[in-house]
């Protein structure tokens, strides 16, 4: 009784995928990239061009362990370069994207576009 | 309902369009417009905390400018009245035309010592930024490719002058592009494409288009009036404009948007909050 009703216009609701039916934008999405933290460290280093490890770390509000396991799934992955060094003492890391991390960051987002831009079932 | 009346509110991303019934999104899409949305947070916070080392640039530029059109103002020559009307811009000014390359040694010494050292300032702090905010930048590629301009500049007028005049005097005249505030204005253009950065664009076409302008009415030495159209008592307002002393106007200008870029992202990094 709350639930509001489609006007009469709308397309009848389809209850059933077929074989032929398009396939769902959510299944282009890539489980390496699509995970919330991960996603962060992409977006962030994309825009950045190049960002330290802390800066990651205080930006997404991680702990250093957790942020280093999901460096290290990226950088499997071939997304990121990690490079270390050193600067004013200090160790430093610096994390770059890669070409292939690029692609896949924006091939990740064209997905939730089109995720959010398909008509619902109404 | 106050957050959903929220979410309603929010910008689509992209060109998603809302029809009426089409209010409650299914989970995946609500999953995935909260995903955006958090990917749009991210990106404002790395975008700001990346430009908030802009400021200086521009206000380097500024000062270099500004200490180049000081002297204009107490031995600037006065424009000479021509008897077929309008005026004449002598071209044995002390800074030379105002785009042209200085005529006398010690102002080209001036540019040829500070626009290095520009450089070399701004490389330095864009990486001490690097090191204090950990994002870096790439400031090593930027200073080859922004004293490129100037270096064209350098060769052009020491080397190709006395062994291409030719093509020397089809660079330097008679409009005169190849300056040194014109080539600052160069050096701009690929650290504003690097940092994706609107205000260095902006400064980049200021100083291109004023330079431009001032070239087009002065070095080619003809009469303001006539080149600009205007009765003469206001020749003497684009005189001053676009004179040597016309550039105290334009870099303070941009000193005073460098200092409003600094105050502005000072202010929006140290409020509480702004940084998550």
């Amino acid at each position: 009784m709350g639930n509001p009703l489609p006007p009469n216009d709308v397309p009848a609701r389809q209850h059933f995928v077929t074989a032929d039916s398009p396939a769902h934008p959510a299944s282009g999405l890539d489980d390496i990239v699509h995970q919330k933290a991960r996603l962060g460290i992409l977006v962030i280093v994309h825009e950045a061009g190049r960002a330290e490890f802390s800066y990651l770390a205080q930006a997404l509000q991680l702990t250093n362990g957790n942020l280093s396991r999901h460096l290290r799934v990226l950088e499997d992955a071939n997304l990121l370069a990690i490079e270390k060094g050193y600067a004013d003492r200090r160790p430093r890391t610096w994390i770059a994207l890669t070409t292939k991390g690029k692609r896949a960051l924006k091939a990740e987002l064209d997905v939730l576009r089109a995720i959010i831009a398909r008509m619902p079932l109404a | 309902m106050g957050d959903k009346n929220a979410d309603e509110e929010k910008e689509p991303v992209g060109q998603v369009s809302r029809e009426p019934y089409l209010l409650h999104p299914s989970p995946w899409q609500a999953a995935a417009q909260e995903t955006l949305d958090s990917v749009s947070r991210l990106v404002t916070r790395s975008r700001r905390d990346r430009r908030s080392a802009d400021w200086l640039p521009i206000a380097i530029c500024a000062v270099l400018v500004l200490a180049s059109s000081l002297p204009a103002l107490n031995r600037g020559l006065p424009p000479v009245q021509l008897p077929e009307g309008g005026y004449r811009i002598p071209s044995n000014h002390p800074l030379g035309n105002l785009a042209g390359w200085p005529p006398r040694p010690a102002q080209g010494l001036y540019w040829l010592i500070t626009v290095p050292l520009a450089f070399i300032a701004i490389a330095a702090w864009y990486h001490r930024h690097a090191l204090r905010t950990g994002i870096r930048h790439p400031w090593v590629r930027y200073v080859l490719v922004g004293v490129t301009p100037f270096a064209v500049l350098v060769v052009a007028h020491l080397l190709l002058a006395p062994h291409l005049p030719r093509l020397h005097y089809v660079l330097t005249q008679p409009n005169q592009y190849l300056n040194p505030v014109f080539a600052i204005g160069l050096g701009l253009a690929p650290l504003a494409v690097m940092e994706r950065s609107q205000i260095l664009a902006f400064t980049c076409a200021a100083v291109l288009g004023y330079t431009s302008l001032a070239t087009y009415i002065e070095g080619n030495e003809v009469t303001v009036y006539r080149r600009v159209s205007l009765p003469a008592p206001h020749s003497h307002i684009m005189m001053f404009l676009f004179g040597n002393a016309g550039r105290l106007p334009l870099s303070i200008a941009h000193i005073i948007a460098a200092l409003a870029w600094a105050i502005h992202y000072r202010r929006t990094t140290s409020r509480p909050g702004s940084t998550s």
